[in-house]
């Protein structure tokens, strides 16, 4: 009887009830399992810089990041009239290394291998799947929303990446500056 | 960005940097560039290093296709990685942790050192760290300014010197020169053949200045509006080559 009780009327006591976090107005990351982010396409021409990243050197070639969205390719045959000639579009991308004829970056969370011994010209070696994949960390540009304020912590899927962000009721989970 | 808001760094051996190995590397297919100061990855050798959050993944490279070797997990959340003669230096919000690369495809903790702030991976040469760190960074309160570091125990480094600086950002070594990208306030140029006692040599004001790298006797600096190629012949004097605006 006593445990009847108790079951039918456990709501009743407020401190039975499981916690619940309160939930703030902020970013809800958006996922896609659209494999098009793979797309990696080497554009003759130069482009603006927006959004200014970290740079790379090597020999006549100096590398810098648009971060998140591909590399810039500057030709530095002549360093007094160093200039953009191409851009490299590869989603996601922060980090730059080359050996030999070989560039890496990361397209998301994937190693790609890229080849540029061609003039003009580029295409991938190899990809190396989830090789930035950094577990409960907002490291990398996509994991956190533009804009400051709270959002909700992103998830990792084996098959999916964020692409972008929306305003919604959410969880407080984690916060940007 | 926390980790660029997270300034520190950059080191560089003297005996050793980058662009020293591919001037005199007569391997074409085994040369490496020179990159700046908050590298999330690096390639020593045949081996491809990546600091990714709480582990460390490894890769063989001499083979076009990276080939997974090892991941080693890793006791804090890594920021940036530098590569020390066989020594990787992994900054982590929770101190720097140092592993050796005696066997490349397995890399052996060798310790934690503990007075050089979490995420401020440094090196220089072969006894001497340069370090900027800033005050306003997500590893918590210090002043701003240009910390030289005794490593000959690279576990146990001890500060040598410290020079107070406004907004200290990315670093590069040229020989006895250091040259110290302090945005808003232009780039200083300090002699630290003397590292216990640097001295002043030049400040290229009129730009603002996040990291520098130097390749032979070019310094490439990337700056607010772009990036600025310097001939550094005449290494105090850096002679303006030209500007790729953004």
């Amino acid at each position: 009887m006593v445990l009847l009780f108790v079951v039918f009327f456990t709501s009743c006591f407020p401190w039975t009830t499981p916690h619940r976090p309160p939930k703030v107005w902020g970013y809800k990351p958006v996922y896609t399992a659209d494999t098009a982010y793979r797309k990696i396409e080497y554009i003759a021409e130069a482009k603006p810089v927006d959004n200014a990243g970290k740079i790379y050197v090597k020999e006549n070639l100096i590398c810098q990041c648009e971060t998140g969205k591909g590399i810039h390719i500057i030709d530095n045959s002549n360093p007094s009239n160093a200039h953009r000639i191409a851009f490299l579009s590869v989603k996601g991308a922060e980090e730059i290394s080359i050996k030999g004829n070989l560039l890496y970056t990361n397209n998301y969370y994937d190693l790609v291998t890229i080849d540029i011994s061609v003039p003009g010209k580029s295409y991938v070696v190899a990809r190396n799947r989830n090789a930035f994949y950094a577990a409960s960390t907002t490291q990398h540009t996509w994991e956190t929303p533009d804009a400051p304020g709270y959002f909700e912590c992103p998830q990792f899927y084996m098959d999916s990446v964020i692409s972008g962000w929306v305003q919604d009721s959410i969880y407080y989970g984690c916060y940007k500056q | 960005m926390l980790r660029y808001t997270c300034l520190i760094i950059l080191i560089v051996a003297v005996n050793v940097t980058c662009s020293k190995e591919s001037a005199t590397n007569n391997n074409p297919s085994g040369n490496t560039g020179t990159g700046g100061s908050l590298a999330r990855f690096t390639i020593v050798g045949n081996y491809l290093y990546i600091a990714s959050g709480f582990q460390l993944n490894v890769f063989e490279v001499s083979k076009p296709a990276p080939a997974f070797k090892s991941s080693v997990p890793l006791a804090g959340n890594s920021e940036t990685i530098f590569p020390y003669n066989d020594k990787l230096f992994i900054g982590s919000t929770t101190g720097m942790f140092v592993y050796s690369l005696s066997k490349p495809a397995e890399p052996k903790f060798l310790g934690q050192a503990v007075h050089v702030r979490s995420c401020d991976p440094v090196v220089a040469n072969d006894s001497i760290a340069f370090i900027t760190l800033r005050g306003n960074s997500a590893c918590g309160p210090a002043t701003d300014g240009l910390y030289i570091h005794n490593i000959k125990d690279i576990l146990n480094p001890v500060l040598i010197k410290t020079i107070e600086m406004p907004t200290p950002h990315g670093l590069g070594l040229k020989d006895s020169l250091l040259y110290i990208c302090q945005q808003e306030n232009g780039l200083s140029i300090y002699n630290v053949k003397d590292p216990g006692n640097p001295v002043l040599r030049n400040t290229i004001s009129n730009d603002y200045f996040n990291d520098v790298i130097i390749y032979n006797d070019l310094l490439i600096c990337y700056v607010q509006s772009g990036i600025k190629l310097f001939d550094v012949n005449a290494p105090a004097e850096p002679r303006l080559l030209s500007t790729v605006m953004n």
